[in-house]
């Protein structure tokens, strides 16, 4: 057989494969690509950027949980000014990478610049707002928990730029679909799912909590099967594409995501037990197509199949 | 630096709190630093999911192997003291800038407290082939706590061991000990690991004592242990005098006292 078709035109980005690096856990590419070369993935997709540069909350920062992990970074980057200025020339240099930049603010006014600044710069492939973080006190997941909210952000985002705009979006909520709905509404170009759950954790012998954060975004193989339920979910109901990750560390995992309707995937916190997760999961995918048989990555995308039962 | 699988050849309880393995890993044994670290997972589980960092306490490039010792505190650390010859460890490293050596001529002084004497043997041992005389001071709660006794007191250097209840060596701190020697020689370079008290108060006696060059390596909860993340940071006084973050893994873990901000 021939090797399979591994690319996907991910809301009108040209993708060489579906397998992209989830935002915050793969900083501006540069500390990865010391152990392997970059152009494997299918797309990079850079921590958040803000308008002014974010200090970030005290540590202790991180917490390990059961197949997981609890982070309250807070946003902590260098400003959408820097950015351009002194990290995104290195990404440049990769020819086949589309960066996707995710971006994030306190006011629906903080968006709407750090867009424009963007849009102006060069070698950007799209923006992903980050309507969804958990750890920061103002913006964040105030704006990804309310339909309407998240709706007034994406618009001024699209108002400010001709790249395409993804929204991504927060599992705090009760029904996920609402967000969605109101996000495609507002003229996204597609939609990530999940950013981490909220949780918590607790040293016993000091009584305090571990995060000085106190509360955190939990992540990692955890938060896998709620994850893959919420993609379904939306896919059921948007018509515009499904970026899918939450606890993607294997190449079945990201298939699982596919099949559940994502027509890319991206790897968050498996960067960070196992630095070659992303392109063995490139190759991962490839194998598991010509096992199958299967010609075209986009095959997988949303064909879960069901029994009389379900 | 690259991720290997490293071939345990010896794992040996040391006592009840403390464990040494060494490993196979010609590459790191070769490149990495006083100072140093690595960070390491033992098998492909889900829980615990992160790999540990484990500084280098000793390494032998002829053979091709590095020593680690370690305290065994939670599922990591008890994890890999139950790992048995021959057992395969999956290594990230090596880490981190790693403690600058001092220039000709200057006095050492090297200071551990618990565990953090573990990549102290590595640095001595590098200080003393280059013709340097550190002293050492080594402080522990009591002394069932003691650990790698044998390793410094072998080195022929000048050796102190301080308890905080006397059970071994002199009773009291090491900084207590530190003070006593600045204030009788002048001493160029002060190297601490430790807990964060002793890290404090060696801070403390550097600021009073004015000694420029004083290296402390940071302890922090790691994500990536590349840089990537944001998850390890410690307090820094920046060069312009702001307040900001910077990360132990990739920054540090060895930052002079001076620009240290600890409880920010
Ligand atoms: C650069 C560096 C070098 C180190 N070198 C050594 C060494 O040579 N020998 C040694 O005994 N210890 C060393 N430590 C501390 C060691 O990493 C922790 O004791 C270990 O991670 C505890 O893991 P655990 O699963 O046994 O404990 P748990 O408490 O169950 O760990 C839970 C989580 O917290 C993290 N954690 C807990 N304590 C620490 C700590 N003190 N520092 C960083 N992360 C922590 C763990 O990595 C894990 O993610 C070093 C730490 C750093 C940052
Ligand atoms: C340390 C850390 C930092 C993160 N920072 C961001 C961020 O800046 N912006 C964002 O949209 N998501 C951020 N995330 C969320 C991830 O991009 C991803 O949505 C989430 O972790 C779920 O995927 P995973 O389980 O594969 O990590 C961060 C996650 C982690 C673990
Ligand atoms: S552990 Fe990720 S930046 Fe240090």
């Amino acid at each position: 057989m021939n090797e399979p078709n591994l690319a996907v035109d991910f809301a009108g980005i040209k993708l060489k494969n579906p397998v992209l690096t989830a935002s915050g856990t793969f900083g501006f590419g540069r500390e990865y690509s010391r152990l392997w070369d970059l152009n494997l993935l299918g797309g990079i997709i850079v921590k958040a950027v803000t308008l002014e540069p974010r200090l970030g909350n005290p540590p202790p920062r991180i917490a390990e949980t059961p197949a997981g992990i609890l982070n309250s970074i807070g946003l902590q980057n260098p400003g959408v000014v820097s950015f351009i200025r002194d990290y995104l020339p290195f990404l440049r240099q990769y020819e086949d990478l589309p960066v996707i930049v995710n971006i994030a603010g306190n006011t629906i006014e903080d968006y709407a610049r750090v867009a424009e600044k963007l849009s102006n710069a060069e070698g950007i492939s799209a923006l992903e707002v980050n309507i969804s973080c958990p750890n920061v006190k103002q913006g964040g997941l105030a704006f990804g928990t309310d339909p309407e909210s998240a709706y007034q952000v994406i618009e001024a985002v699209k108002a400010n730029t001709d790249l395409p705009v993804i929204a991504k979006l927060s599992p705090n909520v009760t029904d996920i679909t609402e967000i969605a709905l109101s996000v495609e509404e507002a003229g996204a170009d597609g939609i990530s799912l999940i950013n981490t759950l909220l949780g918590m954790a607790i040293d016993i012998n000091s009584w305090q909590p571990i995060l000085s954060n106190v509360v955190g975004g939990l992540s990692g193989p955890a938060v896998k099967p709620i994850a893959v339920r919420m993609v379904w979910q939306t896919a059921q109901k948007v018509s515009i594409p499904i970026l899918g990750m939450g606890g993607i560390a294997t190449a079945e995992d990201g298939i699982e995501f596919m099949l559940a309707g994502a027509k890319a995937i991206a790897v968050g916190t498996a960067n960070f037990f196992n630095p070659y997760a992303a392109p063995e999961i490139v190759a991962g995918l490839k194998r598991y197509l010509k096992e199958k048989n299967i010609e075209d990555v986009n095959q997988l995308c949303g064909a879960l199949r069901f029994t009389k039962n379900n | 630096m690259n991720v290997y699988q490293a071939e345990i050849l010896t794992s040996e309880k040391l006592g009840q709190l403390y464990h040494l393995l060494i490993i196979k890993q010609p590459d790191i044994a070769l490149t990495a630093k006083p100072g140093q670290f690595v960070y390491l997972k033992g098998g492909k589980g889900l829980d615990p999911l992160l790999p540990r960092p484990l500084s280098i306490h000793q390494l032998n490039q002829k053979e091709g192997t590095i020593q680690l010792l370690f305290q065994l505190k939670g599922k990591g650390t008890i994890g890999f003291s139950k790992m048995k010859t021959g057992d395969l460890l999956t290594v990230l490293g090596p880490l981190g800038n790693g403690f600058s050596l001092a220039d000709e001529g200057q006095n050492i002084v090297i200071i551990g407290g618990g565990i953090g004497v573990a990549p102290l043997l590595y640095l001595a041992e590098k200080l003393q082939e280059r013709h340097f005389k550190p002293i050492i001071i080594l402080g522990f709660r009591d002394k069932e706590n003691i650990v790698a006794y044998e390793s410094f007191s072998q080195l022929g250097c000048q050796l102190i061991v301080a308890t905080e209840d006397g059970s071994f060596g002199r009773r009291g701190r090491v900084t207590g000990v530190l003070e006593e020697i600045i204030s009788s020689e002048k001493i160029d370079v002060i190297y601490a690991c430790g807990p964060q008290p002793m890290l404090k108060a060696v801070q403390k006696v550097a600021e009073k004592w004015e000694v420029e060059n004083c290296q402390l390596s940071l302890e922090a909860r790691m994500g990536c242990g590349l840089g990537a993340c944001m998850a390890c940071v410690c307090g820094v006084r920046l060069e312009d005098g702001q307040f900001g973050y910077r990360r132990v893994c990739s920054e540090g873990p060895v930052f002079n006292s001076r620009e240290v901000l600890f409880d920010e």
